[in-house]
């Protein structure tokens, strides 16, 4: 008798060993994401006991893909009279309509400033996520066009799988009319026309509150919420943040509560999003307290200034490296995994493999493959691919929240001795960037804020150059006499290229995870660098 | 709402990968990664539903929406054909290491002959670690059926295994393929 003859055995074997990676790699990827999204919607745990009611309500702040197809598989049991614009403040003189509210906001919309591209943004958000539960106030920057993120996630910023990203802002129908049907019909498929209406408000409250929108779009929101059946005017609300608002209101239906979009009542500037189902249960809200255009990332001074050169190529760099282009069931990097690498230089072509965290390498010597550990023997004379620099720290299974402060990453960078001379000018925290960028199989489980500590190394440009192997890149050039002078990212992914070191142009072409040193078959949807 | 969202925390950070692991079993990562989320959607929502053995019931959740979204012709292969799809290298590696008499693809076949709700029932005690008692919860039956299920499906795959084994063995090419390999 064979071992084969051991069912349990062979069936416990047969689990693939990717499984746990692509579990591990999926939760790194979902879980702020998912966390967000439940912070901003609601428990039946610890609530009152409207449970029965609350947990068949479609939950409007869940945008997840998936979720879309749920939410509109319901049929709609009870419709609610189709919606006539109602004034409802007696005592105004002049009678608020949506059509007004909207003709009012969109004005003032037109009238701001067109927000450049990589420019950062201060918010300062009020949360309630539910009756009786406290305001937390949340704090992030982020910049006008998704590049980057910095703070404490909310549902109200930061990244949004599913519906639409900033790219995508660009695609949607000029014409208020055509958005709201383009709306309804994405978002609420085959419903009846107060769902359909009801998706295309939650649509219109989600652009409102996630992004820094053209003024344009704005105004052509605000004149498509107005032109929604349903939609009426609350002219007297207080936000949870105390300020008082007058709202766009939408009336639930089964598979949406109730919303309100609020704005100021002066200025009409976005204020807050409020929704809450039939009877006023499961009331939650968010509101924006403070919108400011700031510098860089941790910074609440106002300031207007376009970002710099090196900032927004520092943006794209991050953003490049936390979704890398076509990574989807792309290899973890734990510590141990293999990496192999090409390596094209100015003095010369080079193989290496290494593990992921570099405490291994191997590479040809003479046409044997020589395989080198930290601890042994052969360490002294191995030129390591991440010489000097922060450890590697897997950050799995929990990702970090990135609050560190660039001053603060910039000075434990600084404090690592990678042998150049310009200390004072920040030629350790560069050489350090670069190492880990280098010889590390995941950046973020070495470093927060990889790249944009590079903005603000004094005295640094940015250069359109042509690498050794030909391709467009884009870098940026430090005023030092020796190490790293240079680091290069892909002129049009932004991905981290390589560097040029004491005149010595380095250019990673291909790295891919494999098997074990010497191995050149890839494991499966490698993560390659370069095309 | 501070403890509600830190029981979610924890429920999420303790039982999502096993949830995504079950998902991927029967779709696609991207397909996969949906239902894990909104099966802890749910969960939130329905958190007052959530036993403190929270895992079978996080299965069944998510049974629930993969069946909603696969229909059953579809279904009928998807388990196997998912093993094939996320087998690696390090699988064949690992394979010849351990002292099979098989190749792993023959037992891959073993598997495929069998109904997929007996693989179901294999893979959620062998590689979801849950008891017969968990495992019924999860697809809906009493413990002693699933105990039932589980025992014949065992069976079955031994005399799969055994069937597989003695073709290997009777036909010289298959073995001397696998000389080479190993």
């Amino acid at each position: 008798m064979s071992k084969t003859d051991d069912p349990t055995r062979v069936m416990s074997d047969l689990k693939p060993l990717l499984l746990d990676d692509l579990a591990a790699q999926g939760y790194r990827h979902r879980r702020q994401a998912d966390l967000a999204t439940v912070a901003a919607a609601r428990s039946t745990r610890f609530a009152e006991p409207e449970r029965a009611v609350a947990s068949r309500r479609r939950d409007r702040l869940f945008r997840g893909r998936l979720g879309w197809r749920l939410g509109v598989a319901v049929s709609a049991a009870a419709v609610l009279a189709a919606g006539i614009i109602v004034a409802v403040q007696s005592s105004a003189p002049v009678v608020l309509t949506a059509q007004l509210l909207a003709d009012r906001a969109s004005a003032a919309a037109l009238a701001q400033p067109t927000v450049s591209p990589g420019q950062w943004v201060y918010r300062q958000i009020v949360v309630k996520w539910g009756p009786g539960s406290p305001n937390v106030t949340m704090n992030s920057w982020e910049t006008a066009n998704d590049a980057g993120f910095y703070g404490q996630w909310s549902n109200g910023n930061g990244y949004h799988h599913g519906f639409p990203d900033y790219f995508q802002l660009r695609s949607l129908p000029r014409d208020p009319a055509a958005l709201d049907a383009y709306l309804e019909n994405k978002s609420g498929g085959n419903g009846a026309p107060d769902v359909k209406a009801a998706a295309a408000f939650n649509d219109f409250d989600f652009l409102l509150s996630n992004f820094v929108l053209p003024p344009a779009l704005q105004a052509e929101v605000y004149q498509a919420l107005a032109l929604l059946p349903g939609v009426r005017v609350n002219s007297h609300v207080t936000t949870i943040a105390g300020q008082a608002g007058v709202a766009f209101v939408q009336q639930a239906t089964p598979q949406y509560s109730n919303g309100e979009i609020i704005l100021n009542p002066s200025t009409y500037a976005y204020l807050a999003q409020a929704n809450w189902a039939a009877g006023g249960s499961g009331f939650q809200e968010q509101a924006v307290k403070q919108m400011v255009l700031v510098a860089g990332p941790g910074s609440t001074q106002p300031s207007a200034a376009a970002p710099s050169a090196a900032q927004l190529l520092a943006e794209q760099a991050e953003q490049a490296e936390a979704f890398p282009p076509g990574s989807n069931g792309g290899q973890l990097a734990s510590p141990g995994r293999w990496i192999l690498r090409d390596l094209v230089t100015s003095s010369g072509d080079q193989t290496v493999w290494a593990t992921a965290d570099d405490s291994e390498q191997a590479s040809y010597v003479n046409g044997k493959l020589r395989v080198c550990a930290r601890s042994a023997a052969c360490a002294r004379s191995t030129q390591w691919l991440m010489p000097a620099g922060p450890a590697y720290k897997t950050v799995d299974p929990i990702p970090p929240e990135r609050t560190a402060s660039l001053p603060g990453v910039l000075a434990e960078l600084n404090s690592y001795s990678t042998g150049c001379a310009d200390v004072a000018g920040d030629c350790n925290a560069v050489n350090a960037i670069a190492n880990v960028a280098t010889g590390y199989g995941n950046l973020f489980d070495a470093l927060d804020l990889p790249f944009l500590v590079l903005a603000d190394i004094p005295g640094v440009t940015v250069a359109h150059v042509t690498d050794v192997t030909g391709r467009a890149d884009v870098a940026f050039r430090f005023p030092f006499t020796d190490g790293v002078t240079e680091i290069l990212f892909n002129a049009s992914t932004y991905q981290f290229t390589g560097y040029v070191r004491s005149g010595t142009e380095t250019v990673i072409t291909k790295e891919v995870a494999v098997a074990g040193p010497g191995s050149l078959t890839p494991l499966t949807s490698p993560r390659v660098l370069h095309r | 709402m501070g403890d509600a969202l830190e029981w979610f925390t924890n429920l999420y950070d303790q039982y999502y990968r096993n949830v995504l692991r079950y998902a991927l079993q029967h779709a696609e990562q991207g397909q996969a990664e949906d239902v894990a989320s909104e099966t802890f959607l749910i969960a939130w929502r329905r958190s007052a539903d959530v036993p403190d053995q929270a895992l079978p019931w996080l299965l069944g959740v998510a049974r629930n929406l993969l069946r909603k979204q696969t229909d059953a012709a579809r279904q009928r292969r998807l388990i196997v054909d998912r093993i094939t799809a996320m087998t690696s290298e390090r699988d064949l590696l690992a394979w010849d290491t351990a002292d099979h008499v098989i190749e792993r693809a023959m037992a891959l076949r073993a598997l495929a002959a069998l109904p997929d709700a007996d693989v179901e029932a294999l893979t959620l005690v062998t590689w979801h670690g849950l008891s017969a008692a968990e495992a019924a919860a999860v697809v809906g039956c009493s413990p002693r059926a699933f105990t039932v299920r589980l025992h014949r499906a065992r069976r079955k795959l031994a005399d799969q295994l055994a069937a597989s084994h003695d073709a290997m063995v009777t036909t010289p090419a298959e073995g001397d393929h696998h000389e080479q390999d190993g």
